[in-house]
């Protein structure tokens, strides 16, 4: 089993496409060690990494013989809310809706209690005499 | 409250004085006066005969009763009293004169022999007598329904008043209405209390209700019960809340709430975070504003049941969006979180849908944009958002050197992974205030540099940070990653027992696929047993097909490489049987998977229900579990499928080279089954037939498979001359010598002695069989002839049964001829012996010559 991690040698992360493998690449060969031994095996590592990827499955995330960096896509995200993932958007519902509501229904209540005990008197009051 | 008792005018309806005459109209105040209450009232007399008789008036102590025509007689009053009354006059009547005239209509006195005329005369005489006995004349009429005669003289008013109190009594609530739309609107005081007695009526009638608003309002400046009743009946009214607390008030009463007064308890007791016993069905009872208030305050967590549709949907969609469609959303008004949803889901034609108009739409859209193109409109986003949009911009494009995270985007997590690739490369940096401030974000600017540690090979410091980062963070995803980059840093320093302990943590705290790849390849280092529980589980985690199949070839690789020798273990059994459940684009895995079970898991194949993608694949899966069916058992029919199983595979238009090897595999079965002895129980004459059918066998094999498997038949089962034509096995075994008489010129010269040989052999070994079946029944049937010969009887009719027999005899023996000659046929061009033939030829002739002698014996 190969130790080495292509992905880690580029700096890019696991399932990195090719396109982003070669850019990655082009960079860091820029950047070689002034050593010029170290430059070479840098070279050479860089070079190993490029054609591993490149020989990998079409799919990076079909590939089972290297170590993923990171495991998981969604590593880099948490948990939580914020600007790019809000939170639910409530339905305007302002403040005269709500005392309006509210009034409607203090209205039905005293209406409602109003009427109980008009139904009271009512069962216990005789017609006037004609 | 109106004092019924008071005296106000009836006559134009003031209101009461203590004067004895109306201040506005002149009229007396006199209320309505009964009169005497014996008048009226119809008694049984008893003297020689039984009579009715009917008071009509009174003088001293008398009572003077009309007994019989028009002359009235003295009865005292004490012995009246004791009389045995007769009820003439219904409950409502009170009045002398209207119980005189309720007794001339009514039908338990119909035998009186009293004056109609005298009594109406009484009545009438009664009625008129002051204005109280008018009064009360008129309301007993009214109340038995006749004509009000002019003598009473009362004014229109009166006469309605008195109508709508009789009608509202009687429960007639329209029409009493309608008496009280009559007169004049303020006065008439007393209707409020008639209307008050009604209330029920008046409440369950929204008609009612509306008539009598009108005919209340005069009254509500001085009478509270009119009030009240305006302010119950009209919903229009705004002054309920202050009148139904004086009324209540006023009245006294301790009355359990209703279900409003419970509602709006609930509301606001929610609101105060006060738990509620409220049933939820009351909350049905609270506006849309309200509900939604009780559910941002989090009292409300459900849909109350009841709630009318409309309020349930807004309801719905303040509680569960997610659950809602896109439709039903922007029909409640929630376009901003429609617009949402499409901005979490990518979708960027449903937000181009949405109203321009909605600045939460135009910020989703701009949102989307930056996080789709990197392009940012700050104009439509909110300015809040804005901000922080900015900021992290500045922090999440290509740059060179060191950023700063501001404050704000180390704030907001949903940031963070717009950063991940730089603070990968190492390139952001978290100012100690910050850190101190969002130690989350701390802990995850952490693990992001652990890459560049790992990238110059500091494990020992990867191994650290990542399991301290592990132990602090709070996200599940930071952790879980933490663990799986300390792990790899532990593998790098060749302590793989460690990191697979670590990428077990991460796992059980975070099941993803990528985990359970990192922890099979270390796994693999120690076994490849040890591996292939991880790769089942990458199978079980994986969200692709690929992966899912990379798994199950990489266990299989593993396998073949390490443990091929060794019976399958358990757990790649159960990756092949997963694999095989779901649809799989790879033919020869899903082959290789098909064969692996058939060798390893065959009833398990048997019962199996494969997945199957494609023609190949669903052909191919047939025949593997047509061979399971074969290996369990062997029979006419599990063998008669395989070959049809392989005969479909062989009329794809490209056959794959193991289909080649299967033929093979078969025609040795079938050939082994054909030169079983005894002879197998199963027929291969259909399987060989499919072959034959589909062109799986070459020109020489279903030649001499044909002609086997028909000889095995024909010289193994008993021939049936009822039969006449011939059976299956005759026609196959003629189709294949008519298939190598018709083309043996295909043949090359050595196939073509050996197949000449070979059904020279068959033909000749079922002609043998036949004939001597033949002869057989030959000499049995000699046998009985002679024994019919001798038992005929003497009759023609009783010797019927005997021709019979005959004929029976004769008819099978033709057959038997008949199907020799059949096989001499067969013989010719053939290399069968010469005996064989003349034998044969021979029992043919002897049987021709015998048979018109048999001939002229049967009648």
């Amino acid at each position: 089993m190969e130790s080495r991690n292509p992905y880690l040698i580029l700096g890019i992360p696991f399932g990195t496409g090719r396109a982003e493998a070669n850019k990655a690449f082009a960079r860091r060969m820029k950047s070689l060690p002034a050593d010029a031994a170290e430059a070479q095996a840098r070279r050479v590592d860089l070079t190993w990494a490029l054609q591993r990827i490149d020989q990998g499955p079409r799919q990076p995330d079909a590939e089972v013989t290297l170590y993923r960096l990171p495991a998981d896509p969604e590593a880099g995200s948490v948990d939580g809310s914020g600007v790019f993932a809000p939170p639910g958007e409530p339905c305007p519902m302002g403040d005269a809706a709500v005392v309006d509501a509210l009034n409607q229904v203090r209205i039905a209540a005293a209406r409602e209690r109003l009427r109980q005990v008009l139904r009271y008197r009512s069962a216990r009051t005789a017609p006037p005499t004609p | 409250m109106a004092d019924d008792r008071a005296r106000w005018c009836r006559s134009c309806g003031s209101d009461p004085t203590a004067n004895q005459v109306c201040s506005v109209c002149g009229t007396p105040l006199d209320p309505p006066d009964d009169g005497p209450e014996r008048i009226g009232r119809v008694v049984v007399r008893k003297r020689l005969i039984t009579r009715l008789a009917i008071a009509v008036g009174e003088r001293n102590d008398d009572v003077l009763v009309l007994e019989h025509g028009d002359a009235t007689a003295a009865v005292p009053a004490e012995q009246f009293d004791r009389l045995p009354s007769v009820e003439s006059a219904p409950a409502g009547v009170r009045s002398a004169a209207g119980r005189l005239w309720a007794a001339l209509g009514c039908a338990a006195v119909a035998k009186a022999r009293w004056s109609p005329e005298a009594v109406a005369a009484a009545a009438l005489r009664l009625a008129t007598a002051t204005l109280g006995a008018r009064r009360a004349a008129a309301i007993d009429l009214i109340a038995l329904g006749r004509p009000l005669p002019a003598e009473l003289d009362l004014s229109d008013t009166e006469i309605a008043w008195y109508r709508a109190h009789t009608a509202a009594v009687a429960g007639d609530v329209p029409a009493a209405l309608k008496q009280l739309g009559v007169l004049p609107p303020a006065r008439y005081a007393a209707r409020v209390g008639l209307l008050l007695s009604r209330f029920p009526d008046l409440e369950r009638d929204p008609a009612c209700a509306a008539s009598a608003i009108p005919l209340l309002t005069p009254f509500v400046s001085r009478s509270l019960d009119a009030l009240a009743l305006v302010a119950a009946l009209d919903p229009a009214a705004t002054d309920v809340v202050e009148v139904a607390a004086r009324y209540s008030e006023a009245a006294g009463l301790a009355l359990a709430d209703g279900p409003y007064a419970r509602a709006l308890a609930a509301y606001l007791e929610g609101l105060a975070g006060v738990p509620s016993a409220v049933p939820a069905q009351i909350l049905s009872l609270l506006p849309v504003p309200l509900l939604d208030r009780l559910i941002t305050a989090g009292a409300l967590t459900e849909v109350p049941p009841g709630l009318p549709a409309a309020a349930a949907t807004h309801v719905r969609c303040r509680l569960a969006p997610e659950q809602v469609d896109d439709e039903t959303l922007i029909g409640a008004g929630f376009t901003a979180e429609a617009a949402r949803r499409a901005y979490l889901a990518g979708d960027t034609a449903k937000l181009a849908g949405l109203s321009d108009g909605d600045e939460a739409v135009r910020h989703y859209r701009a949102l989307r944009e930056y996080v789709d193109t990197g392009r940012l409109r700050e104009e439509d986003l909110r300015p809040d958002a804005r901000a922080v949009v900015r900021l992290t911009d500045a922090v999440a494009i290509d740059f060179a050197g060191r950023r700063s995270v501001p404050e704000p985007v180390a704030a907001d997590p949903t940031t963070w992974p717009r950063l991940w690739r730089n603070a990968m490369l190492g390139k952001v940096t978290a100012a100690a205030d910050v850190r101190q401030r969002h130690p989350q974000f701390g802990l995850w600017l952490d693990l992001c540099l652990l890459y560049p540690t790992l990238q110059t090979g500091r494990w020992a410091e990867a191994a650290e940070t990542g399991q301290t980062v592990a132990r602090d963070a709070d996200d599940p995803r930071t952790r879980a990653e933490a663990l799986n980059l300390a792990a790899y840093a532990h593998w790098q320093l060749g302590r793989g027992e460690e990191a697979l302990q670590l990428l077990d943590r991460a796992l059980a705290i975070r099941p993803v696929a990528g985990l359970a790849v990192n922890a099979a390849l270390i796994a693999e280092e120690s076994s490849y047993l040890a591996a292939l529980p991880y790769l089942a589980r990458t199978m079980q985690l994986a969200r692709d097909d690929d992966l899912r199949r990379s798994a199950v070839q990489r266990a299989l690789d593993l396998w073949q490489a390490y443990g091929r020798l060794m019976e399958l273990p358990a757990t790649l059994g159960a990756m092949i049987r997963a694999t095989l459940a779901v649809p799989c684009d790879d033919d020869a895995l899903h082959r290789w998977l098909l064969l692996l079970a058939l060798q390893h898991d065959r009833s398990w194949l048997l019962r199996a229900a494969v997945t199957s993608s494609g023609q190949v694949q669903a052909l191919t899966a047939r025949y593997y579990r047509a061979r399971a069916a074969l290996e369990e058992e062997r029979s006419t029919t599990t063998l008669t499928e395989i070959a049809t199983a392989l005969g479909a595979l062989w009329t794809l238009p490209a056959r794959s080279d193991w289909a080649d090897a299967e033929r093979d595999w078969l025609a040795a079965t079938i050939d082994e089954i054909l030169a079983e002895e005894p002879a197998a129980s199963l027929d291969a004459l259909p399987a060989v037939k499919e072959l034959i059918r589909h062109e799986v066998l070459d020109l020489s094999s279903r030649i001499r498979f044909g002609a086997r498997a028909a000889v095995r038949i024909i010289t193994q089962t008993e021939w049936s001359p009822a039969q006449r034509s011939p059976s299956v096995a005759e026609n196959a075994l003629v189709t294949a010598v008519a298939t190598y008489r018709r083309r043996r010129g295909e043949l090359n010269p050595a196939e073509l002695r050996a197949i000449d040989e070979f059904l020279g052999d068959r033909v000749e070994e079922a002609a043998v069989a036949v004939g001597n079946a033949a002869i057989k029944f030959f000499n049995g049937m000699v046998k009985r002839w002679r024994e019919l010969q001798r038992s005929a009887a003497m009759t023609w009719q009783e010797n019927q049964p005997n021709m019979a027999e005959r004929r029976g005899l004769v008819t099978t023996l033709r057959a038997h001829v008949e199907r020799c000659e059949r096989y001499l046929r067969l013989t010719r061009e053939l290399p069968v012996r010469a005996e064989v033939v003349r034998w044969l030829t021979s029992f043919v002739e002897e049987c021709r010559r015998q048979l018109p002698f048999m001939l002229r014996h049967v009648v």
